[in-house]
């Protein structure tokens, strides 16, 4: 059984999400440093999510835009809510074919610091959503 | 023989005024007279008054002790911070690392503490991490290999002047490889070019060859958080070159005419120009950062005309990269190219006089200079358009001194 029951629910919770991750300095600082432009593809219910990390403070945007991402990040919503959990790792979600990457791979410590920035928020988020 | 009674082990009575004790088993007493009762109240009271004296001070004394070793604690917690730790312990070891690292850039630093960070990752120690990325390098290369095979089957798109952004996307890495290794270009000013709209960028020339035009592109590629592409009016000479022709087409450069520096302005893209054009970049090492001519103003005409505001840029640190001795013009007419410069590399070292010299460069945007109060029909004004190009070319050289005067290197800046 989906997590999520539709894109509307996705949406508000990764929206949600990425508010509180917005608000820890660790990540902000680590993303506005690095001056990438990242895209994360959720997929089943689909939704884009695209940080701009050139922008002081880096900007976070919903849906498709213009901008080339240098590191671009594919994986599924019921993938990412077990990575967010902390119930898949990162490394597992790799080499299962559930986490795909493409772009400055060399780069991907950002990321590295947006999960790990996610999974202390991410229990609050679910209980806000009243998801289980 | 009368037997004896055991004394009972009773206590001491006091009925009378005389203390009774009994000794051993004998049926002795000793008698201890004592005062009268009331002395013995008063005796009471005032060991009862000796012992809560004696409880009092006790109490006091502890009081005392604890305000004592509070203050203590107060002083030694002001003192911590001062107090160096002994070698090797763990807090001396953070601070050697804070402060090594301290002796980087904050860039590198931040580099190096986040790969520390990472290392000590448990995802690191799992295989499936490995499994991962080795899924993952299978996965660029079949996707590299997909688009090889779309590319020969012309399953392509490029827009109305040619700019291919898979080509692009190819050869980013090689020209991100120069512009932050191989020159460490420094930009400033950055933010003063819009996030969209039409711009003129007018910049400085030199360098023989225009990596000071693709390493603009560059930065601007790179760094603009609209991630702007620059396109680059060239020189007429440059479509004559094969191959080359081909690459500055497909990497969005446009042939310089008046018309398609009009069209692109209108169309609302971001245009560079380099004034001084063959006479800039081939300028020798004498002439270094002097700039010359530039031209009779097209560029103003063109800004007039689409009421774009224009955008100086000095670009220092490429007219270091040949170090162009003269220039040979027979030779040049000869081969048909527009000059032939004889450096200390080239031709002595044959191709490896292409390989430039890795100087450090800046790039400095100046404010924009606007154009469209100057109305429509101001492109015909002739006396404007040569103010507003010698306006234009002093504050790009005025950029370039100001610049050189901070430069203490020019290798390391």
């Amino acid at each position: 059984m989906p997590v999520f029951n539709n894109t509307s629910q996705l949406q508000k919770t990764i929206e949600r999400l990425f508010n509180l991750v917005g608000e820890d300095p660790e990540a902000i600082k680590v993303i506005e440093n690095s001056k990438l432009i990242l895209r994360l593809k959720i997929t089943s219910p689909a939704m884009e999510v695209n940080i701009n990390g050139r922008k002081s403070p880096p900007e976070v945007s919903y849906g498709s835009n213009s901008l080339k991402p240098d590191l671009e990040v594919e994986t599924s919503a019921d993938s990412l809510h077990y990575i967010l959990l902390g119930e898949m790792p990162v490394g597992k979600a790799w080499s299962g074919g559930k986490l795909k990457a493409h772009g400055a791979i060399t780069k991907s410590f950002v990321l590295a610091t947006i999960f790990h920035s996610g999974q202390r928020f991410y229990p609050q988020v679910l209980k806000e959503m009243a998801i289980k | 023989m009368t037997e004896r009674k055991p004394l009972k082990k009773s206590t001491i009575k006091m009925a009378d005024s005389s203390l009774k004790i009994p000794l051993g088993n004998s049926e002795e007493v000793k008698t201890i007279s004592i005062e009268s009762k009331e002395n013995l109240t008063m005796d009471s009271i005032e060991e009862q008054e000796s012992v809560a004296e004696a409880k009092l001070s006790q109490e006091e004394h502890r009081r005392q002790l604890i305000e004592e070793l509070d203050q203590l604690i107060e002083n030694l917690r002001i003192l911590q911070a001062e107090y160096p730790p002994p070698s090797n312990s763990s807090k001396q070891q953070s601070d050697q690392k804070e402060m090594r690292s301290n002796q980087f850039s904050p860039g590198m630093s931040l580099t190096v503490l986040q790969r520390m960070r990472n290392t000590i990752n448990e995802d690191i120690l799992d295989m499936d991490t490995w499994r991962g990325i080795w899924y993952m390098v299978n996965y660029s290369l079949e996707s590299q290999r997909d688009l090889l095979r779309r590319r020969m089957a012309g399953d392509y798109q490029v827009d109305e002047w040619g700019y291919d952004e898979e080509v692009l996307q190819t050869v980013a890495p090689f020209f991100t490889f120069m512009y932050k290794t191989y020159w460490r270009i420094q930009t400033n000013g950055m933010e003063k070019i819009p996030g969209e709209g039409r711009t003129l960028l007018v910049c400085n020339h030199s360098g023989q060859l225009p990596w000071d035009g693709a390493m603009l592109g560059t930065a601007i590629y790179n760094e603009h958080p609209n991630q702007r592409l620059v396109r680059t009016l060239l020189a007429s000479w440059f479509p004559t070159l094969p191959f080359f022709s081909m690459m500055f087409t497909k990497l969005g450069q446009v042939l310089a005419t008046e018309e398609n520096g009009i069209r692109l302005l209108e169309q609302e893209q971001l245009v560079s120009v380099f004034p001084e054009g063959i006479k800039g970049v081939s300028k020798t090492y004498w002439d270094r950062y002097r700039l010359a001519r530039f031209g009779r103003g097209g560029f103003v005409r063109m800004a007039l005309k689409t009421s774009t505001p224009m955008i100086p840029v000095s670009i220092v640190g490429a007219e270091e990269t040949y170090i162009s001795l003269f220039k040979v013009p027979i030779i040049a007419k000869m081969i048909g190219f527009p000059f032939f410069p004889i450096s200390i590399t080239w031709p002595w070292t044959g191709p490896f006089g292409f390989v430039p010299i890795p100087t450090k460069w800046y790039i400095d945007f100046g404010d924009p200079i606007p154009t469209v109060e100057y109305g429509p029909g101001a492109e015909n004004n002739l006396v404007l358009v040569s103010q507003l190009t010698d306006q234009v070319r002093n504050v790009v050289q005025d950029m370039i001194w100001s610049r050189l005067v901070k430069r203490k290197s020019v290798i390391y800046g």
